[in-house]
């Protein structure tokens, strides 16, 4: 019994300062390391190797590389390797390549200075390859979906681009390039190829395979709040351009001008927007009798355009859009929307009218952060054609 | 004779069982409430850390276990690191000022520097931050002292240097361990890029910084008329740097750190002081613990950090009209506005602020303390209770006007019209914490019982105007027993309708006195909870030695 008193933690103190003391001395014999639970190790081992960074920025240059081709390819995985130019800070190179469960493959090589001259200056030039096995066509203009059909774009395009950025609201640039395409027969099982179902008068560009200088300029008024996920300000892009057939015939040089204008008016601390987007395009034949390759004309339907219809339903010389949505913020890393969107295509301008528009409605998830949407989710009703769902990475315009 | 010796033997064995017996009950029998030394005024922290390491805190798992998972004990309980008269002791957290002693404006002005900030001369950039929540610069100034260089955005010019220099005067008056933050004027032909010195590129790799990244991370800063920059210059706290500490538990490797973090009354209490500053960035990420030498023992010194996200600044932007609000993610006006299209407006997103670019999003009259809130849930601030926000109030109240107004102006803001109003923003803000937490028990303080027994004390809700006097002041009397904690009652409850009444005769001849003392104020119910008083005899005359607003098991005070 003695030595159990003896041995006790319990002893008698005399003051408040010893009573805290003894506490504290008893502590320093049962001191431990901090050890993080397996959640919070993981977050801090993301955190202090930078996973997502090198995910993004590759790990000693190599990255994964999720996407990069049409909707509807199907889920794409590659790998990329960027490095800074030796001996520059500001230049790096880029090669990535891609495939996809459904067949897709792309290779990209890119060499690009994106902030020379304190960042007035952007420069990129870039060699691409790609193979998009099972593009859809449903024809040319107001098609009915009973004419889908798949076809299959190849292409090798090499590009060289130069930006200015002079204000954080301006850019402007130029691109010149030139494109190899090929179109070969489809690859989806479920449709016929585009040549069982169409000509090459009713599908421009399916006899010859064209090869095309291209040209195009830009100015970009862009004073939205944030570009990834805007809530407030507007956007007025202006793009005018063209492909040069190499060919004797020049049959497939066109122009091509498109604008697209939006605003977005915010309440309530901007947690609350209503947003208008009205965007246009058109292709002109610059010679006569000349015409414009059915995949290089504009298209209407899919996840920024026209959301109750699929990606690419239809095309012709002329497309315009109307877009309205009103977003709401749920919390603050989610935003609801409500859009209407309704558009039209035609072979000219004059042809696009109100009373032919397709259009749909539909809601919409928005996961974001201050600065950008990184997940969307839309669900388009009221086209002709059944409900549409679309899950993408970044905001819809 | 062996029976004598065997009978001697079994006595001496039943004297030793015995005495060990009554030594095992002395030694295990409980503590006297109150030791000689009470209340005592410094905690005595003097175990050497010396196998403390350095640690980090996930900050995306902050969020996700103090929103989803109520880390910590919320057993409802007094704070208790608190002394025997309710107050906090000074120690590696927490150094008494406010309601200490009254601060005068220059102390306030001053606040916790110790020079004038960097030394004339050349700054050598030693590296630069692109990432994180704002851009930056650390720097060496010509006397070798490390600052940290931050800036203003450029939609709002002197917004997020104002918050501040404001905040670091106003928290380091209330008590914290802050830096030492001054405004400083950078010109960039002053400055020169260390050979060593590295930024992290835009794949996240850490390479040599260069004259083009000093002018890239300038153009994300307000460039005056001049071609210079304001700016503010942080000195690196005193010590080793150790990381962040949390809202609960304890640090393992702290020997000194033996009260749970959520129970610490200045922890508890810092939630109506970010109230008052709108610190809603009060959390683990801005805080920071450094390892230092006090009488020549390693300490870990704990400091709140990073006052940029205060007032009606966001760091980045003004500060939005959710920070104080909400918290990051709350499930029930979440769902209404989601179910409702968004007609369901929370009520805060139609409170209008002044248009004063330098200061973002700040006002006073839709401020409630009850329903202010940080960016995310933490054990201390949902475990404060009455007494813990009363002790707060206290202090925000003890900060004058002449104090307020000097912290605005150690902001130099250039608008004479944005500093006054911030000025009288912080002042009502300051006054409604007064209301609602200066209320919320008796707040009866200043406690003295003289020789003849005349009781005093003052109603400090009263003093400051938070509240009319009540109908009645209540006291039962009693002889406290301080090693079985137990009081006798004496005499029949007083009544009284100032804060003086008399003890009665029989009960001044107890070593300790009690009174427990209430009030009647039909405005203010809280006021009918006692508060419990206790004196202790002693040859100078009874001295206070206990104060004890609330049951020890009262609920912490909802946010509403």
């Amino acid at each position: 019994m003695l030595l159990l008193v003896a041995a006790g933690p319990a002893v008698a103190q005399d003051t408040r300062a010893e009573w805290l003391e003894q506490q504290r001395a008893e502590r320093a014999q049962a001191l431990a390391a901090y050890r993080p639970n397996i959640a919070e190790r993981t977050l801090l081992y993301v955190e202090d190797k930078r996973i997502l960074e090198q995910l993004s920025a590759g790990w000693h240059g190599l990255y994964p590389r999720v996407g990069g081709f049409t909707t509807g390819s199907g889920f794409a995985m590659g790998a990329g390797y960027r490095r800074a130019v030796p001996g520059t800070t500001q230049m790096e190179v880029d090669a990535s390549a891609a495939f996809s469960t459904r067949g897709y493959k792309g290779v990209d090589l890119r060499l690009r200075a994106p902030a020379l001259l304190d960042g007035l200056l952007h420069l990129d030039s870039t060699a691409r390859w790609w193979d998009y096995t099972q593009e859809d066509f449903f024809g040319i203009g107001d098609s009915s979906r009973v004419n889908r059909s798949s076809y299959r774009y190849e292409a090798l395009a090499f590009n060289v681009s130069a930006s200015l950025r002079p204000r954080r609201w301006l850019t402007a640039g130029v691109d010149l390039g030139h494109l190899r395409p090929t179109i070969r027969t489809g690859t989806d099982p479920r449709f016929p190829s585009i040549e069982q179902r169409f000509t090459d008068g009713e599908a421009p560009g399916l006899a010859r395979q064209a090869r095309l200088l291209t040209a195009r300029s830009f100015v970009d008024f862009d004073y939205r709040d944030e570009r990834a996920n805007p809530r407030a300000g507007g956007r007025l892009l202006i793009e005018f351009g063209g492909a040069r057939d190499q060919h004797a015939s020049r049959e497939f040089s066109h122009r091509r001008t498109d604008i697209s204008l939006q605003h977005i008016l915010p309440i309530f601390d901007k947690k609350r927007a209503f947003v208008v987007r009205v965007a246009a395009a058109h292709v002109d034949p610059v010679t006569a009798g000349g015409r414009v390759p059915f995949f290089l004309a504009p298209t209407l339907g899919g996840s920024t355009t026209l959301r109750s219809y699929r990606e690419l339903r239809f095309r012709d010389a002329s497309y315009v859009v109307v877009n309205g949505e009103y977003r709401w913020e749920a919390f603050s890393a989610l935003d609801l929307a409500v859009f209407w969107d309704g558009g039209d295509v035609g072979t000219r301008l004059e042809d696009l009218r109100l009373k032919d528009f397709r259009s749909g409605w539909g809601v919409g998830l928005r996961f974001n952060t201050n600065r950008a949407v990184f997940l969307r989710t839309d669900v388009g009703f009221g086209g002709t054609e059944g409900p549409r769902l679309f899950v993408k990475f970044g905001p819809a315009f | 004779m062996m029976r004598a010796i065997g009978l001697r033997t079994r006595w001496l064995t039943t004297v030793l069982a015995l005495a060990a017996l009554g030594l095992a009950v002395a030694a295990q029998s409980p503590l006297p409430t109150y030791f000689p030394d009470d209340p005592i005024t410094v905690d005595p922290e003097r175990q050497p850390a010396t196998d403390v390491k350095p640690w980090d805190i996930s900050d995306p798992w902050d969020f996700l276990e103090n929103t989803f998972l109520s880390p910590g004990d919320r057993t409802p309980r007094r704070a208790v690191n608190v002394n025997t008269i309710d107050e906090v002791p000074d120690s590696s957290w927490f150094t008494n000022r406010a309601g200490a002693r009254r601060l005068t404006a220059d102390e306030v002005r001053r606040g916790p520097d110790t020079g004038n900030g960097p030394a004339p001369g050349p700054w050598t950039v030693v590296s630069g931050k692109s990432d994180g929540i704002t851009p930056g610069f650390t720097i060496r100034d010509t006397a070798g002292v490390t600052w940290f260089i931050k800036f203003d955005p450029p939609s709002n010019p002197e917004m997020a240097t104002g918050a501040e220099m404001v905040s670091t005067k106003l928290f380091w008056a209330l008590g914290y361990h802050v830096p030492e933050n001054h405004l400083a004027v950078l010109r960039q032909d002053n400055l020169r890029i260390a050979d060593t010195a590295s930024i992290r590129d835009f794949r996240g790799q850490r390479r040599r910084l260069t004259e083009s990244d000093v002018r890239q991370l300038l153009g994300r800063a307000v460039r005056r008329d001049d071609g210079s920059y304001r700016v503010i210059a942080s000195r690196a706290v005193e010590g080793r740097p150790l990381g962040p500490f949390r809202y609960y538990g304890t640090r393992p490797d702290d020997p000194n750190d033996i009260h749970p973090h959520e129970h610490r009354r200045e922890l508890r209490g810092l939630r109506a002081f970010s109230a008052w500053l709108n610190h809603d960035d009060s959390r683990s990420i801005n805080s920071l613990d450094t390892l230092v030498t006090r009488d020549g023992r390693p300490i870990v010194w704990h400091h709140l950090i990073d006052f940029g996200s205060t007032l009606g600044s966001g760091s980045l932007y003004a500060q939005k009209a959710r920070a104080g609000n909400e918290y990051l993610w709350e499930g029930r006006p979440t769902l209404l506005t989601a179910l409702t299209l968004g007609l369901y407006v929370r009520p805060w997103l139609r409170v209008e602020y002044p248009p004063f670019p330098s200061l973002g999003n700040i006002e006073s009259s839709y401020f409630q303390p009850d329903q202010w809130r940080p960016e995310y849930p933490n054990a201390a601030f949902s475990n404060a209770r009455a007494d813990d926000l009363f002790w707060a109030a206290r202090k925000v109240m003890d900060i004058s006007d002449e104090a307020i107004a000097a912290a605005v102006e150690s902001a130099q803001y250039s608008d004479p019209d944005a500093a006054a109003y911030l000025t009288d923003v912080i002042r009502a803000r300051r006054d409604k914490i007064g209301l609602a937490w200066l209320t919320a028990v008796v707040p009866a303080v200043d406690f003295a019982l003289t020789p003849a027994g005349a009781f005093t004390f003052r109603n400090i809700a009263v003093d400051t105007r938070r509240a009319p006097a009540p109908e009645a002041y209540h006291a039962q009397w009693a002889r406290f027993d301080n090693l079985t904690g137990l009081a006798t009652p004496v005499g029949t409850p007083q009544r009284g309708t100032t804060p003086a009444l008399t003890a009665p005769a029989e009960v001044l001849n107890a070593d300790f006195v009690q009174v427990e003392l209430s009030a009647t104020a039909p405005d203010f119910p809280a006021w009918a909870t006692a508060t419990t008083v206790r004196f202790r005899r002693t040859p100078a005359g009874w001295i206070l030695v206990g104060v004890l607003r609330l049951p020890d098991s009262a609920p912490p005070r909802p946010f509403r």
